[in-house]
């Protein structure tokens, strides 16, 4: 068997990103794309590289249960440090007892939402401190205190303006802007080599297009560099698996697998080359950071909506699944 | 339908305010003691052109040169009580030049003149896409700073005055001082349209709309004053879609001007 080859994708933005909470809400915005919203700005970037015959030979292979790639959703990085979203069910309790993490309340502890790729992979050998939504190391939070900023929401204005009479409505459009070292990346897994070159071209040119909303006027575009980076996941048994992605499971025994998860709601519009505005069907799926405890597959799931027949519209439901290693706190596993 | 990338247009260039520029943030930003009206800035504080002011108003001017503002071009985007507010030119035209380069919004629309039309068919990805332009810090001089009561920008004292009684009622307005410069980038895609090859039709349109903006004005009060921009060190790059499948590959310019007289598309 072909050894599968992991990448670490890196995002630097070149300009603010606007990422819909829900349908025609502006004013909102998420700092974080999904997987499955990263999933459709790649397969779009592709159908409009290679046009429709070779996106649908592509498509196929995902359904047919042979992913050529696979991409987690995407995470912070600060400061260059990559961080992972924090396993559900994780309990930070019981670290701080055990005197690996200082934090003054139970407040400060329920904030953490992210922690450091190496970290959560080496078992956590240093001691730690929360700042913000990140735990840090402690000597490092002493170093440079106010430097742990992903970015910051900011509120634009926007107006349209009547071609005869010029009067104007005014409207309101959130965006996020990142700090100058910080930004988002995702794994990229490598299934088959065939489709190496073209997907990471796709997702080059989604970075000229731009993620998210407001494409044309500006917001969303980045610059990637692949990197080679990645942990050496020690060992590939392991009695906990998280996913790194949203997770539609399978089948009745993939349910039964999740120890820990958080249930999202996913729906939207249809966007493609056919830029139809049609509502897509609603999906629900597990968030990231679910616990899982054997390896699940997830599935891509058919959405179109009843009556379209352009084409056919999935959302992205695969699981990318990372063990984790041996001694992590869970509620329950002492 | 079905459409290619072919490659990207990329245009490089400077934005030079040659008078104050106001581009207004509205009045979300209150402070005491502050002005009344601010213009946008980013996260830092640095003023900056939102590419969606140079997008809007050059679609604004490209329908009119382009003689698409009548009634039965223009679609309804607003409503206020049920009666038409906000109109713009869009259409099912594939080769229209304004809704080819600036888009199209899918599903059916009003009509100004009142019929409907659906335009689920015309929709194509848009070629324009106009990023942010950020401040050049270094065009605003330290000899400039001495002379601005902001960090980056100019107070203008604006005032209406009573015709009988001669009463004053003095108002603020926050500007960026001309002389200041911002780094602009445009994106004009082309695309294979059901086999049908762009070419640059598009991008000799969109330096229409250059054009159209330098004889025109950016942002508010451009009828006293404000806001007269220009293009400036333009560089124009080619990037074929095949260069995506590389790493990052250095682009030669294909044209290059000093400004939008002296550009020559090859």
């Amino acid at each position: 068997m072909v050894k599968n080859k992991i990448c670490r994708a890196v995002m630097s933005f070149k300009a603010p990103v606007h990422i819909g909470e829900k349908e025609k809400i502006y004013n909102i915005t998420r700092v974080f794309a999904h997987s499955d919203t990263l999933m459709s700005g790649i397969i779009n970037a592709y159908s409009l590289l290679y046009g429709k015959d070779e996106t649908e030979k592509l498509i196929s292979e995902f359904i047919n249960g042979t992913p050529p790639f696979e991409i987690s959703s995407t995470m912070p990085y600060v400061n260059f440090q990559y961080f992972v979203p924090v396993p559900l069910g994780m309990d930070m309790e019981e670290y701080k007892n055990n005197g690996i993490i200082n934090a003054e309340n139970q407040k400060e502890l329920k904030k953490i939402k992210f922690v450091r790729e190496k970290d959560l992979f080496e078992g956590f050998p240093f001691k730690y401190k929360p700042t913000g939504s990140f735990l840090i190391p402690q000597n490092e939070f002493e170093k440079d205190k106010e430097r742990v900023s992903l970015g910051r929401i900011k509120e634009r204005a926007r107006v349209s303006i009547d071609r005869q009479t010029s009067s104007s409505n005014i409207y309101y459009f959130s965006h996020f802007e990142f700090e100058k070292e910080a930004g988002l990346w995702f794994y990229l897994k490598i299934n088959n080599e065939k489709f190496e070159n073209k997907v990471k071209a796709a997702i080059r040119l989604l970075g000229d297009e731009g993620l998210g909303g407001d494409r044309t006027c500006g917001l969303g575009n980045f610059e990637v560099d692949f990197k080679d980076d990645v942990p050496q996941f020690k060992s590939d048994k392991s009695k906990y698996y998280m996913s790194l992605s949203l997770v539609n499971p399978k089948d009745e025994d993939e349910i039964k697998s999740v120890v820990f998860y958080e249930i999202l709601t996913r729906s939207g519009y249809v966007y493609s080359k056919a830029g139809l505005g049609i509502k897509r069907k609603t999906v629900s799926v597990f968030g990231e950071g679910a616990v899982f405890s054997s390896k699940i597959y997830g599935r891509v799931v058919d959405v179109t909506p009843d009556k379209f027949t352009e084409h056919r519209v999935y959302c992205f439901g695969l699981a990318f699944l990372v063990p984790l290693p041996e001694g992590v706190m869970l509620f329950g596993s002492r | 339908m079905d459409v290619i990338l072919k490659g990207k247009y990329i245009i490089k260039c400077k934005i030079e305010a040659q008078t104050g520029l106001h581009i207004g943030e509205g009045n979300n930003s209150l402070e005491i003691g502050g002005i009344d009206n601010a213009v946008v800035k980013d996260a830092k504080g640095r003023p900056y052109i939102p590419g969606s002011s140079l997008k809007g108003k050059m679609r604004a001017l490209m329908e009119f040169a382009e003689g698409k503002v009548r009634d039965n071009l223009l679609v309804v985007s607003v409503k206020r009580e049920g009666r038409p507010e906000i109109c713009l030119h869009m259409c099912d035209d594939l080769n229209c030049p304004v809704c080819g380069l600036f888009g199209r919004n899918h599903g059916s629309h009003d009509l100004k003149s009142g019929e409907k039309i659906d335009l689920t068919d015309a929709v194509i990805p848009t070629r324009l896409i106009v990023r942010d332009a950020k401040l050049i810090e270094t065009s605003i001089t330290e000899e400039m700073k001495e002379n601005l009561d902001l960090d980056w920008t100019e107070v203008k004292f604006e005032n209406n005055i009573d015709r009988i009684t001669s009463k004053a009622h003095p108002r603020q307005s926050e500007r960026v001082p001309a002389g200041a410069q911002f780094s602009a980038e445009f994106v004009v895609n082309r695309f294979e349209v059901d086999s049908k090859d762009d070419q640059k039709y598009y991008l000799e349109k969109f330096i229409k709309a250059m054009k159209l903006l330098e004889d025109d004005y950016l942002g508010g009060q451009g009828s006293r004053g404000n806001g007269k921009v220009k293009f400036v060190d333009i560089e124009i790059f080619y990037k074929d879609s095949s260069d995506y499948e590389k790493d990052s590959s250095k682009l030669q310019p294909i044209a290059t001007a000093k400004s939008l007289d002296e550009l020559k598309l090859s």
